[in-house]
């Protein structure tokens, strides 16, 4: 899929894990994993302002676009 | 400690009371239609849509039971809708068209029967049928907004 998530870097630079993260937005781990891993459909803009309010970052940061991906 | 629900249990002594009856019942018919007394053979035409009515409450009875062993709701509703509409549809159906035609067969004079009954059991059944397709595509819709977080 061109739309790809760098959830991860961003957690790693905030020394956050994806269950703390989870646990903050009110989100469940399987649906953050599924989030993480590139496999759900969609997001949310509430469940987006939520993790940028925790993250302290932009929605851009959580996002990336690889054009001819699978 | 699972708190077991009176109204599954009550619901599927009903049903299964009432096939119970239904099939003692036709089976009386059909041992003096086979016996070859006048009342029976009288009797039997009229059950033709039966069998259709049977199937209605057995898939009722089936979905029960499986609601009961803890089958998903959501899963089991659309088809026993689709099912049950189907069967009251033709169950209907064979009660105004088909049993007067086969009398017609027979001797009769009517083509067709006026059974407010059995013409608003078809209606319901068709109802059920629409019914159990918007059911199922709620539930394609649900999935699909599921897969949204």
């Amino acid at each position: 899929m061109p739309i790809t998530v760098t959830l991860d870097q961003l957690l790693a630079d905030r020394g956050m894990t994806g269950k703390q993260l989870a646990e903050t937005i009110d989100l469940s781990e399987t649906q953050l994993s599924l989030f993480r891993s590139g496999k759900v459909k969609g997001i949310r803009f509430s469940t987006l302002e939520r993790m940028c309010e925790v993250l302290a970052c932009q929605p851009g940061d959580l996002l990336g676009f690889e054009p001819g991906a699978a | 400690m699972v708190k077991r629900h009176l109204t599954p249990r009550l619901a599927l002594a009903g049903v299964t009371l009432v096939i119970v009856l239904l099939v003692s019942f036709t089976a009386i018919v059909l041992a003096s239609a086979i016996g070859g007394r006048a009342p029976g053979r009288l009797l039997l035409l009229p059950m033709a849509p039966l069998p259709f009515y049977l199937f209605a409450l057995w898939t009722a009875r089936t979905a029960i039971v499986r609601i009961g062993h803890g089958d998903a709701l959501r899963v089991l509703v659309s088809p026993m809708l689709r099912r049950i509409g189907w069967a009251l549809f033709l169950g209907g159906l064979t009660q105004v068209f088909v049993v007067p035609w086969l009398g017609h067969l027979n001797g009769g004079r009517t083509l067709a029967h006026y059974d407010i009954g059995a013409i608003t059991l078809g209606a319901v059944g068709v109802t059920l049928v629409i019914v159990a397709r918007l059911v199922r595509d709620a539930e394609a819709d649900r999935a699909e907004l599921d897969q949204i977080v």
